[in-house]
């Protein structure tokens, strides 16, 4: 069965994808997932090649090593074998084999309607195989303040990244991410790699009335969705990353702005891009940090009581 | 801790190291363990490519020009505190690829 192909990413920031799809499962979740023609990057060598196969033409899994993704929001053990990675079992699954030039990714079981579909693994093997290109992915909150550049909220999930975000919005700021974002070592751009935000029912409209009345939708897992483009967020959602603040939660506190040592930045760093599986990826990352802890300005914003003043302190 | 002079130390394999301008930065992402090394320490680290301890301190002492007592002393104290924290193994040399090219 062949797929429509419209709307399928035929690159993701400049790495070209070469796609054969069999379902219209996959077709959607890619469309959702990777498909941001606002964020044309020049071409690049690094091709991506995912094709998906009926599960009776699945690569063997094999035993391998186990190793887990450390992506931030998924826990996954992938099989490590011969420089290739499994993930799943005969029925769905993904194998990545990741080339000097490119990647190769197989899927298998993407229309299982069963709750099965390896979405969770191809996730993984795509983002590893863009880190292996020379991207870092961030998981963060992002936003660009009136004076420019782009600004990433780090914590762990829970922190007050989401809510930060929309107070600076209301404040503002130009909105680049929610959750995910992709930065470009290359030049220090960050690119926005959601649709929207997703809130707590109740959170938002707590700190900013006129949010209430936004045509909020419900997601599966409870949280509620707010499109950009209800906020009034561009389409080309990026901006060269300027400073990085660690969010963490003092509610006995004033809210405050303090410098953040290097070594908490670092930390902070790779808790928010995650580990690489590959040690390719891995050289990417680590070339990267160095530069991402000293040249940016690092900061924590203790959130405790009062306002959250929307200007960054000076340098 | 003593460590044998035989002993071979390396790096266990994932810590992830971030390289600063005065300092370099370990981290092991399994325990969230981290460990900052100074000029010494780095050049103790990067000295552990299968050499054995008594290797170590001869490439520190060779390297520094310091005296070869004081200089076994501290190589063996910080080797003994990576090794503490989970950050280097007992072992051979591995291989650190894992067949990707890269």
């Amino acid at each position: 069965m062949g797929t429509a192909a419209d709307d399928i990413p035929t690159a993701i920031l400049g790495r070209p994808v070469h796609a054969r799809l069999r379902s219209a499962a996959l077709a959607a979740w890619l469309r959702e997932h990777w498909h941001y023609p606002a964020h044309a990057l020049a071409p690049n060598a690094f091709a991506v090649t995912l094709e998906e196969v009926e599960p009776g033409a699945a690569p063997r899994v094999t035993d391998g090593e186990p190793v887990p993704a450390t992506l931030p929001g998924i826990r996954l053990e992938l099989r490590h074998s011969g420089g290739a990675w499994l993930a799943g079992d005969r029925d769905a699954g993904v194998r990545l084999q990741l080339a000097h030039d490119g990647a190769e990714i197989v899927v298998w079981g993407a229309d299982r309607e069963d709750g099965r579909a390896p979405f969770a693994a191809l996730y993984v093997a795509i983002c590893e195989a863009l880190r292996a290109s020379g991207l870092v992915p961030l998981h963060a909150a992002v936003a660009s303040p009136p004076e420019g550049g782009a600004v990433a909220l780090l914590g762990p999930s829970g922190t007050g990244k989401s809510t930060t975000l929309l107070r600076l919005v209301a404040a503002g700021w130009t909105p680049i991410a929610e959750d995910l974002s992709w930065l470009d070592p290359t030049d220090s751009v960050l690119y926005g790699w959601d649709r929207g935000v997703r809130l707590w029912p109740g959170t938002a409209e707590r700190f900013i009335p006129g949010l209430a009345a936004a045509p909020w939708r419900a997601g599966p897992d409870g949280k509620r969705f707010l499109d950009w483009r209800v906020l009034g967020a561009p389409e080309r959602r990026a901006a060269r990353l300027t400073a990085l603040v660690l969010i963490t939660r003092d509610p006995a506190a004033a809210t405050a702005w303090e410098p953040l040592p290097a070594r908490e930045a670092v930390r902070a760093l790779w808790e928010a891009v995650g580990v690489p599986l590959s040690e390719r990826g891995r050289a990417v990352t680590a070339a990267a940090a160095p530069t991402l802890v000293s040249g940016p300005a690092w900061w924590r914003l203790r959130l405790g009581a009062g306002e959250i003043p929307a200007r960054l302190p000076a340098d | 801790m003593n460590l044998d002079p035989t002993t071979i130390l390396t790096p266990r394999r994932g810590i992830i190291e971030t390289e600063l301008e005065d300092e370099l930065i370990l981290l092991d992402p399994a325990s969230g363990e981290m460990f900052s090394l100074n000029g010494t320490g780095r050049s103790v680290w990067r000295a552990l490519d299968g050499r054995t301890v008594a290797g170590v301190v001869s490439a520190i002492e060779s390297a520094y020009d310091v005296a070869p007592e004081r200089a076994g002393e501290d190589v063996r104290a910080l080797l003994a505190q990576l090794l503490e924290a989970g950050l280097v193994e007992v072992g051979l040399v591995e291989a650190r690829s894992d067949g990707n090219g890269g």
